[in-house]
């Protein structure tokens, strides 16, 4: 999921993809409640749990266009 | 002593050929002994951080090809600096090329799958190529607000 974030921000100038490694920030682990990983949040919204492409997280990302409307 | 083995180096060199645009990859951590000279709290948030191993692997990585360009970024001597680029967290490592607009972060030490996530980006980011189809290129050019995308990972 990371190289896919990295894709798509690598699209977009209104995208940024951080990628944490979970153990070395047990903080943010902590406040996201990161259970198992690759976890990926967009904008904080519902995380999307796994490796289960690009295609899904590009999904969550053109859905924050309607969301603010 | 280096933390990249000899068949690493080789295979890095071999996939690295094939760039075709510079990559200028940030790191941005903390200089651990320049703490200690100026009489700072020895303890503490990232005090025990990984930077000097970040440093030292991305400084690995990029002697292995000419199109990858490293610039460091000393969170204590330049806290402004650090901040705009990485924010809150460190180490953190940034990467830029002519074919990426958006922002591109990794935060910790990138080890096991996550090299392999690394060399990818690297490899990706040096393309010079767009990473979408046309058509997804368009419906990403619709984004009106910024996307923050986080996405945790272990060394694994």
């Amino acid at each position: 999921m990371a190289r896919a974030a990295y894709q798509l921000a690598m699209s977009s100038d209104k995208i940024t993809a951080d990628v944490f490694e979970a153990q070395e920030f047990p903080e943010l682990a902590q406040r996201y409640q990161v259970r198992g990983v690759p976890m990926t949040l967009v904008n904080e919204g519902l995380p999307i749990m796994g490796n289960v492409g690009g295609g899904r997280l590009l999904q969550s990302i053109l859905a924050t266009r309607s969301s603010g409307a | 002593m280096p933390l990249l083995g000899e068949e690493d180096t080789k295979y890095l060199r071999e996939s690295f050929a094939e760039l075709r645009a510079d990559v200028r990859v940030t790191v941005v951590a903390r200089e651990r002994s320049r703490l200690v000279l100026v009489g700072a709290e020895p303890s503490g948030d990232g005090a025990e951080d990984a930077s000097a191993e970040v440093k030292q692997v991305i400084d690995e990585v990029a002697a292995t090809s000419e199109r990858i360009k490293v610039t460091h970024v000393d969170a204590a001597a330049d806290a402004e600096g650090a901040q705009k680029l990485a924010g809150a967290h460190l180490p953190a490592i940034v990467f830029a090329a002519d074919n990426a607009k958006g922002t591109l972060r990794y935060f910790g030490l990138p080890a096991g799958y996550e090299m392999s996530t690394l060399i990818a980006t690297l490899m990706d980011l040096g393309s010079g190529e767009a990473m979408v189809p046309p058509e997804v290129a368009d419906e990403l050019a619709k984004l009106t607000d910024p996307v923050h995308v986080q996405v945790f990972v272990t060394p694994g």
